[in-house]
Order: structure tokens, then sequence, then C-alpha cells
């Protein structure tokens, strides 16, 4: 998120665009297309990488701005953010590879569950907080496997992309007061497997 | 949040690698430039030998065509026996570029370009000109504006010059198809005219074509490197020629701080293939320090055989004057542009004008 930043430095005022503005111009002018690369291929790979994994985020992060490159004429500035936009377009690749998430979350689950094991007992102090956390992430693996699609969709753009409601709306192009529904039904099930207790915190869930 | 922040936790985001980065930001700045390339704009022109540039509208005019005049086959011969330091103008030249003021909001340039080509049915040849006068905003943003004038055809010789009078000193030449030459309102109706032109002018809001380095978009030119290590680096084809190619076109054509220019001319005096050809005379009858190489690419007007191109320097004020295609068979001037002026400065003459 600092790349984000990064680019509308000092030296160069045209760094100073909006992102809305860079794509814009970047329709006459195509190269300036690739400021919007440097300004979120940390994010967007984070994203990927996030959802899939570093392979899949090494391999998939330029095709999401390959994509946004063929398609910046179609993007509509009053239909949000590009930073939105882009996360759209990596959530429409993610769907291509869901037995890949499906897989790593699989391996999530069975890595916490493997790590509760009496092998890892050997200093009870640790251990403790370390199995609590361990089988709360084996339980919001398997959660978040368990979802469908379309509302693991939402959640990740919430959660990891930090998106507000109305840009999750507009990236999965759905109503908005699915968005709503969907994220408060979801976040419900995350919070009971997580047991109410936030175990990683050490702290009540409000 | 703490439902989020779990899943944070749980789904950690992996490094992103310079490496990755990079290679990421080639695949798409190959997208850019194909797009260049397929709206078939200016910058296409160069995309063909990995290198867009400046001075699109010279570039498209640059040329010169088959003379039957032996003009030039004395200088020739110097390509091939020139002392082994022969090259050291260009470090001459490189020191001189570099201390050559470089800013301004304006880059502009004057360049002749002429072609040469004999008349239909006769033994004499014509040389014609036009002259194109380039501003270039050094804001991307900013409009470029072109003069275009078309000088004229004549005899290219006096012994042309002879011969065209024999044959009634005419002022216009018809040809059977498209005619040779540059490329003129007249060119598709096979003529060829003797008589200078009005001046055109006209700006043009087009993509950042100085930008396309062998296929490495540059969004500034301070983004070049200014050592020719670092140049090589970003002009280096597989194939020499294609460097030096590359390497002439940026000491031509493009809008670069001088530190860059002066790198371009250690970078040329490094490449194999450039041989020095000694003190000759540019297609303008100017003074100057001469290499001459095999070009990578084909002269605009067809010519069945090969050529040698040759960039004329003038090492004291480190400016590149001409570079001319000559047939390497008897050294005769085919095709060239020459530098009139290039220069930094605030003021752009045209803007405004249109």
């Amino acid at each position: 998120m600092t790349v984000n930043v990064a680019s509308a430095g000092t030296s160069d005022p045209a760094g100073a665009l909006s992102d809305a503005a860079l794509l814009e111009l970047s329709c006459r002018r195509p190269e300036r297309f690739g400021e919007i690369y440097d300004r979120y291929i940390g994010e967007i790979h984070a994203y990927l990488g996030r959802r899939l994994d570093r392979q899949a985020a090494d391999d998939l992060a330029a095709e999401v701005f390959l994509t946004a490159f063929r398609k910046r004429e179609t993007f509509d500035a009053r239909r949000g953010e590009v930073r939105a936009w882009l996360y759209g377009i990596a959530t429409n690749l993610i769907a291509l590879h869901r037995r890949a998430e499906t897989r790593r979350l699989a391996a999530l689950q069975r890595s916490a569950k493997a790590q509760q094991g009496p092998e890892h007992g050997h200093e009870d102090h640790v251990v403790t907080r370390v199995d609590a956390a361990s089988a709360a992430q084996g339980r919001l693996a398997a959660e978040l496997r368990a979802l469908p699609d379309g509302d693991r969709d939402v959640l990740l753009l919430s959660a990891l992309g930090e998106l507000s409601h109305e840009e999750v709306a507009k990236a999965l192009d759905i109503p908005y007061g699915t968005v709503g529904s969907r994220l408060s039904r979801v976040r419900k099930k995350l919070r009971a497997a997580l047991g109410g207790v936030n175990p990683l915190n050490g702290g009540t869930d409000g | 949040m703490d439902d989020y922040r779990a899943l944070r936790e749980l789904l950690p985001a992996p490094p992103l690698s310079p490496e990755v980065e990079r290679a990421g930001r080639e695949l798409l700045n190959a997208a850019i430039a194909g797009e260049g390339v397929r709206r078939g704009r200016r910058a296409a022109w160069w995309s063909a030998l990995g290198l867009g540039l400046a001075g699109a509208a010279a570039a498209a005019a640059l040329v010169i065509v088959p003379s039957a005049v032996p003009v030039a086959p004395p200088q020739q011969q110097h390509s091939v026996h020139a002392a082994p330091d022969g090259k050291r103008f260009l470090l001459v030249a490189a020191t001189s570029a570099a201390s050559v003021p470089d800013s301004g909001t304006w880059w502009g340039s004057t360049l002749v370009d002429g072609r040469q080509f004999r008349a239909p049915g006769q033994g004499y040849v014509l040389r014609q000109t036009e002259s194109v006068e380039t501003w270039i905003p050094a804001a991307p943003e900013g409009r470029t504006w072109y003069r275009q004038t078309y000088l004229g055809a004549k005899p290219a010789t006096p012994q042309d010059e002879a011969a065209w009078r024999a044959d009634g000193a005419p002022a216009t030449w018809t040809y059977e198809r498209a005619a040779p030459g540059l490329i003129t309102k007249d060119r598709s109706r096979g003529l060829v005219r003797a008589a200078p032109g009005k001046p055109e002018t006209h700006s043009t809001e087009d993509w950042d074509f100085r930008v396309v380095l062998a296929g490495k978009p540059l969004t500034k030119m301070n983004d070049l490197p200014d050592t020719p290590e670092g140049l090589r680096t970003l002009l280096g084809a597989p194939d020499d020629r294609a460097t030096v190619d590359n390497a002439a076109r940026l000491l031509f054509f493009a809008p670069v701080s001088s530190e860059t220019r002066a790198a371009a001319y250690r970078l040329l005096a490094s490449l194999p293939g450039v041989d020095a050809v000694g003190p000759v005379t540019d297609a303008l009858g100017r003074p100057g320090q001469a290499v001459e190489y095999r070009s990578a690419e084909y002269p605009v007007t067809p010519y069945p055989g090969e050529t040698r191109t040759r960039l004329v320097i003038d090492p004291a004020r480190g400016t590149p004057l001409s570079i001319e295609t000559r047939s390497l068979a008897d050294g005769l001037l085919l095709e060239f542009t020459a530098i009139q002026d290039t220069r930094w400065t605030n003021e752009n003459p045209l803007e405004g004008t249109k």
C-alpha cells in the first residue's frame, strides 16, 4: 500500500494525478498506464497471494494489469475508484482458479490441525496460546472453504482489499444490498468459528 | 473487526520480489508498445526495430535515393582504411555534447530531409528536400507542434543541372506510377514539383513517442541512462547492427539530456561495425567527421544494392549533422536527414499559430 503514495513524488507533478485522471489519460497515452501498475502492483499481488499462494500471485498479478490495460477505455469513473476496479478484475481472475484457492484453504486447515499435535507441546506456556490460535485458524480456514464462492469474494474484498460495501458491489457487479446481507451473514459464521473469543488477540470479540 | 484481523493473519501476503515486479512491468510495457503499433501511430515507424523516438514526422521523411553521380567514392575508401583511433572524435563530441545546456520547456529541432532519385526516363538525378521543424514539449501531456515546408526538387549536381537544361529545364516531372521521393500531395499522381511549397503547421496530441525505447516505455526522458553501459542495456538488440541504429536514432532525434547524448556518442564509439570515415562534408555541405556502418534498417526508398549509413558529426560542438544512406557499391547518396538546429528553449514559436 505504500506504493500507492510513492509515485506521487514531488519531482514529477504528473505523478500526482488521481488514479481516474491517469487512467483516462492512458486512453490517449497508453504508456501512462504503467503508473497504474506502479501504484497498485504491490497491493494486487498481495491480494492474489493471500487468496491463492505466492506462485499464483507471481503468475497472475501482471495479468490483472494487462486485463485492466485492455479494458481501460471501458472504465467509468462515475462507477467507482480505479483501485476497486482492479480488485474486481483480480477477483474475477481468482474465480478462474477456484480449485487453487480451495486447495490452499484445505492445506491451511490441515496445517492448523497438525500444529495442535503433541509434538509441539514442549513449551506449555507458549503452546497453549499457539494451540488456541491454531485451532481457531483451522476452524476459520474450514469456514472460509465452506463458503459459497460469491460470499467468499464479498468477504475477502472487504477484509483483505478493504473495499467499501459500495465498491464491493461495483467490483462484483452485484446489488449494494446483497453485499451488506452477505457480509453480516458470513461474519456471524466467522465469529462463531472463532469462538466469540479471538485467541489471536487474547480479547473478546466485540 | 477482529474476524477481519484473523482472516488477514490466516492469509498472510507473500512478498513481491523485485524480479516479479519487473517482469510484470515488462509484460505490460510490451502490451503498451504493441498497442502503439496496432494503432498504426507514428511510433510504429520505430517499433519494428524496437525503438520509438522523436521527430516522427522527420523520421517519416528522412530519406534519399539513388544518384548516378559519382560524388563520394574517394570518401568511401576511407571507411575501410581508417586508423584504429579514427573514432576518437566521437569521444570529443561526447565531451562537447555534455556541456550543451539542456533545460527548457520545449525541445525544438529543424531537420532537412532529402532524397535523390532519377528524373523519369532521364540520366540525371534530382534532389528533393523538405524542412521539418518539430517542437516537443517537456511536459508529456502537451501537444507536439510541426511545421513542414516542401523545399522543392532540383538537379543534384552541376552535371545533373546541365542534363536538366538539355532536357528543357522542366519544372515538374511525371512518373508513370507513384513518384519516388518524399511523401507529398502530388506523389500518388506520379508528380514531382520543382517549386517549393508553403509551410504547413499542425500540432498533434499523440502518444508520447519519445518514450518507446527498445520496447521500454519511459515516462520521462530523465529516466534514460546517462552512461554508455546503461544505454547499451536499454538499446541493446540481439543484433549489434540494430543496437547501432538505435544509438544513432537516439543521438539524432531524441530530446534527451546532454549527458545522455554524450553517452550515446561514447556507446557508438565502442560498438563493433562502426567504422571511421574521417573528415567529410555532409549532405548540406557542412564540414564534419563521420563514421559509417551497415544499418539493420532498409532505406525508405527501395534500392536493390547494399547500403551504408553515414553519421556526420561536428565534434567541436558535439552536435550531429546528418544521417546519410549511401550505396555500398559507389558511395552515392540515396537519402539523408540533416539537422539544421536543435535546442532546448522556453519558447515555442509555433504554439498558437494554429
